[in-house]
């Protein structure tokens, strides 16, 4: 793995900084509930939709403060969103500050969080029209977005791999009734047949029930796909020489297939899957921002882009609403370019 | 008699490499000269900078090549194209990639011919070069994937010479084809020298073919040519170590039991050539000259040869 | 002499085609030989003949359509897998092209050492032995194939072959991709390995000196059919059939 990461340093540099981009955003979302200055449903009753707080260190009378610090905000004019910024009062910025009890991980009680103010409110990306702390619900959304799209990936690869390598393999009847299973399933067009899935449930789920359906349905579009990939590359690794000639050494099947075909897929596989995860975010995405996925009070990328839609009086006053879009975007050109570069990492000659 | 083509000086190469090194000889009218050598020694690459073909991070960066009089080195892309296809013909190794399998042979080979003649005119000149390539006249109307191996070698060399050009170059015409095969269109080449008025520069890296079919042959080694000379008296007494070695190392020489003498190590790879001859690891007859400086050309009983076992000479 | 292998009307057919149009290319009509224990048996014929399918069909790595095949006088042409593969340690093949025989992404000491039993240990110690005999120094062990040349590599190949102390080896066309002077090299290499370890060899080619020069008896494919058979001087002296005139004609 050590490996891996240093040689896609040294070869597609983008690549390595896409990895660690990656890297933090799922940190972000396992440490959300230590991150996150405020609770992603807490409504600030006196601040809708307020603009993100700017963060200094120079008062203004110049004076510089080592501890950076915030100002309040006061809405002035609700129609057209207007806050005033009081200068007068500094509000500090503190760490690990203690705050309003809440649970980590689902397991314990603690008070404590990583930065907020005792003070006026830092809102890193503004609020929402309800008053929410957007960063805050950027971070418990990317709990959605991200493992939506790892959960996914791993059961459609898990599928593709299993029924793609039986069917290459064996060959033959197997081969051929499994190809046109898979070919049936690759017919419907995904989008469509995504919606079409949600829609045969009820609308009101609870939203973990919304979350497993949501995956199950990713998945079982994805995996035929796949499937079909995975078999033409067993066919053809199964005819290689250095499988005929493991053969005759007397090694037995199943051996030779984990030791000798599969990981000839790899080179293949691994960067498909890292370029599919998007796929996935995107599909929760949409149907989040449809309205048939993650529900409110949960936050999720695409839910959260939902309310812009249409909505132009909030995205010429307050355009930080749109940043959920610059996060998926971020992601998927991550997992984009982390793709590529393992493609160049994976192959062999280059070892 | 004539010189159709002369290299002089010729180096190919960039910055880091240098492939092809002081490239010095010539080809006769109706002359078959046979390029011999192991994999990495640049002989396909003397064809490739003959016409001009060189991969985008190489050039000739010294010499020149003078073709029927004309010095064709500085030559601009629209006049060399003028060459290609109509005064040199080029035929490769793997007829089945050179040919497009989307069009009948008959079209490929129309598609070669130059000047401006009456569809009826183009077709008949095809039909014509066909039955000399002793292809039925029906393999116009056929498509790759419908001839053999052999017969695509053919349908590929009528494409070379429906111009008449007075020079084919041949790159290991014959290396993927079947013995049987193989030993047809070696004659057919033969034949086609005289009836054509064609010299033929062939490369092969089979020494006893080189023999069978060539006047000359030019054993090269490494970027360089070693032993350049009339192809009997090279494969009965060879003079360079290498080519000692080469016909040394035929299984034919030997009787059942015994082992084949072999040469030691490995060609030296182009990034790593040492400063002196490049076979000097290898070679059975060395001397401190030889691992410090490069052998000049030395005429020694009718021959051209690289090595100071044979004389003095320094490359200049 | 030992019979060492006994095949009788082999057949092998292969379909190709789509589901509209198939069309049925027989590799192997009608193969009758036996192979001697000691002897180096030569199978000359050109593309298409079935010389490389036979070799394959041979030692089971391809199922015969028709056709018996005694090893030793037992029947291995139905033989099950399970119980097969105890014998297969006894017949090995190497191929012909060194780049596509070795797995990429697998060390070279890991390739030799995959037909060898016993702990780890053991396991690299023999192939770092193995390797040797073959001219593969023990510092390359751990290398991948990508960093061999092609001659070295078939070295690696056919130390391989010998991890399981095979008494018979199947070789195809082994030296077909490799330059004249490794060539040379890798022939004398087959000779010694046969004196030291008392092999016998299917050797598979299409060139006739190599042929010539290595091989006891030779049979002549043409076709998916043996058309002579015999002692390799008679047959290059006296050709009795028309093919093998016109194949040694052809050998310049």
């Amino acid at each position: 793995m050590r490996n891996i990461l240093y040689r896609l340093k040294r070869r597609n540099f983008i690549s390595f900084v896409s990895f660690w981009i990656i890297v933090l955003l799922y940190l972000l979302a396992i440490f959300a509930d230590f991150i996150a200055p405020y609770p992603f449903n807490k409504q600030f009753r006196d601040y809708p939709l307020c603009p993100p707080t700017k963060i200094h260190f120079f008062d203004k009378d110049k004076k510089f403060y080592l501890r950076p610090f915030v100002y309040e905000y006061k809405l002035v004019n609700p129609a057209l969103n207007k806050y005033e910024v009081l200068t007068e009062k500094i509000c500090p910025v503190y760490f690990f500050v203690k705050g309003e009890r809440r649970k980590i991980f689902g397991l314990f009680y603690s008070d404590r969080y990583l930065f907020g103010t005792k003070e006026g409110k830092i809102f890193i990306f503004g609020t929402d029209i309800h008053g929410r702390d957007i960063f805050s619900r950027i971070l418990y959304g990317a709990r959605i977005s991200l493992s939506i799209g790892i959960i996914g990936v791993s059961i459609s690869f898990f599928l593709g791999f299993l029924i793609g390598g039986i069917s290459g393999y064996f060959g033959g009847k197997v081969d051929n009734i499994i190809m046109r299973i898979v070919e049936i399933f690759m017919m419907f067009p995904s989008f469509y047949l995504m919606l079409s899935l949600r829609a045969a449930f009820p609308i009101n789920l609870s939203s973990f029930q919304v979350y497993l359906l949501i995956v199950v349905i990713l998945s079982l579009i994805g995996w035929a796909g796949l499937a079909r990939i995975i078999r033409g590359m067993v066919l053809s690794i199964k005819e290689e020489e250095y499988v005929l000639a493991s053969k005759a050494l007397g090694i037995p099947t199943f051996k030779i297939i984990f030791k000798h075909i599969i990981p000839n897929t790899f080179s293949y596989s691994i960067t498909a899957i890292t370029l599919s995860i998007p796929g996935y975010i995107l599909g929760e995405s949409t149907l989040s921002l449809l309205g048939l996925g993650i529900q409110e009070p949960y936050p999720s990328w695409g839910n959260m882009l939902s309310v812009c839609i249409g909505n132009l009086r909030i995205l010429s006053t307050a355009p930080w609403m749109l940043i959920p879009g610059f996060f998926i975007f971020l992601t998927i050109i991550s997992f984009n370019f982390l793709g590529d570069g393992l493609r160049d990492v994976l192959d062999p000659k280059n070892w | 008699m004539e010189e159709i083509l002369k290299l002089e000086n010729i180096y190919v190469g960039n910055e880091e490499l240098k492939i092809l090194r002081n490239i010095n000889f010539s080809v006769k009218r109706n002359e078959i000269v046979s390029i011999v050598g192991e994999s990495g020694c640049g002989k396909s690459m003397t064809l490739r900078t003959i016409i001009k073909l060189l991969p985008k991070n190489l050039k000739i960066l010294n010499g020149d090549i003078i073709f029927e009089g004309i010095r064709i080195k500085d030559l601009k892309e629209k006049e060399m194209n003028k060459i290609r296809g109509e005064k040199i013909g080029m035929i490769f190794q793997e007829p089945s990639s050179y040919l497009n399998p989307l069009f009948t042979i008959g079209n490929q080979i129309e598609e070669a011919v130059r000047g401006n003649f009456k569809r009826e005119k183009r077709k008949e000149k095809v039909i014509k070069i066909l039955k000399e390539m002793e292809l039925s006249p029906n393999v116009y109307y056929q498509y790759p994937h419908q001839l053999s191996g052999g017969m695509q070698q053919r349908a590929m060399i009528a494409m070379a010479l429906i111009n008449n050009p007075s020079l084919l170059l041949a790159d290991e015409p014959t290396t993927a084809l079947d013995v049987t095969t193989a030993f047809g269109i070696i004659n057919l080449l033969k034949n086609l020298v005289s009836e054509h008025n064609l010299s033929i520069l062939f490369v092969t890296h089979d020494i006893s073919l080189a023999n069978y079919i060539s006047d000359r042959i030019i054993v090269m080694y490494a970027g360089i040519i070693v032993e350049n000379g009339k192809a009997k008296e090279i494969y009965e007494n060879p003079l360079h170590p290498y080519t000692r070695k080469l016909i040394e190392c035929l299984p034919e020489k030997y009787k059942k039991g015994e082992r084949i003498k072999t040469i030691e190590g490995e060609v030296p790879s182009f990034k790593n050539l040492p400063p002196g001859c490049p076979f000097f690891q290898r070679c059975d007859f060395k001397m401190k000259i030889c691992e410090e400086r490069i052998p000049g050309e030395i005429n020694f009983e009718n021959r051209i040869l690289r090595c100071f076992k044979y004389g003095n000479t320094l490359e200049s | 002499m030992e019979i060492l292998w006994k095949v009788e009307n082999l057949k092998k057919e292969y379909e190709i085609g789509t589901e509209f149009k198939k069309e049925k290319i027989v590799a192997l009509k009608n193969i009758n030989i036996e192979i001697y224990k000691g002897e180096i048996f030569g199978l000359v014929g050109e593309s298409g003949s079935g010389k490389t399918t036979f070799g394959k069909v041979l030692i089971r790595l391809i199922e015969p359509d028709n056709g018996k095949i005694y090893y030793k006088n037992i029947d291995i042409t139905d033989m099950p897998e399970k119980i097969l593969r105890k014998y297969r340690k006894n017949f090995q093949i190497i191929f012909q092209d060194p780049y596509k025989s070795l797995n990429p992404r697998i060390r070279c000491g890991y390739a030799v050492m995959e037909g060898i039993e016993g702990n780890k240990k053991e396991k690299i110690e023999r192939a770092i032995e193995i390797l040797n005999l073959v001219g593969i120094k023990k510092e390359r062990f751990y290398d991948y194939p990508h960093q061999f040349s092609g001659g070295e590599r078939q070295r690696i190949a056919i130390a391989r072959a010998l991890s399981t102390n095979p008494e018979f080896i199947v070789c195809d066309e082994p030296t077909s991709n490799l330059d004249v002077s490794i060539q040379g090299q890798i022939l004398n290499l087959f000779i010694d390995l046969k004196e030291k370890f008392n092999l016998t060899y299917l050797f598979i080619t299409h060139n006739l000196k190599i042929v010539r020069f290595l091989a006891d008896r030779i049979a002549v494919m043409f076709k998916g059919e043996i058309v002579e058979i015999g002692k390799t001087e008679e047959i290059f002296k006296n050709p009795s059939h028309p093919y093998t005139e016109k194949l040694l004609k052809s050998g310049i």
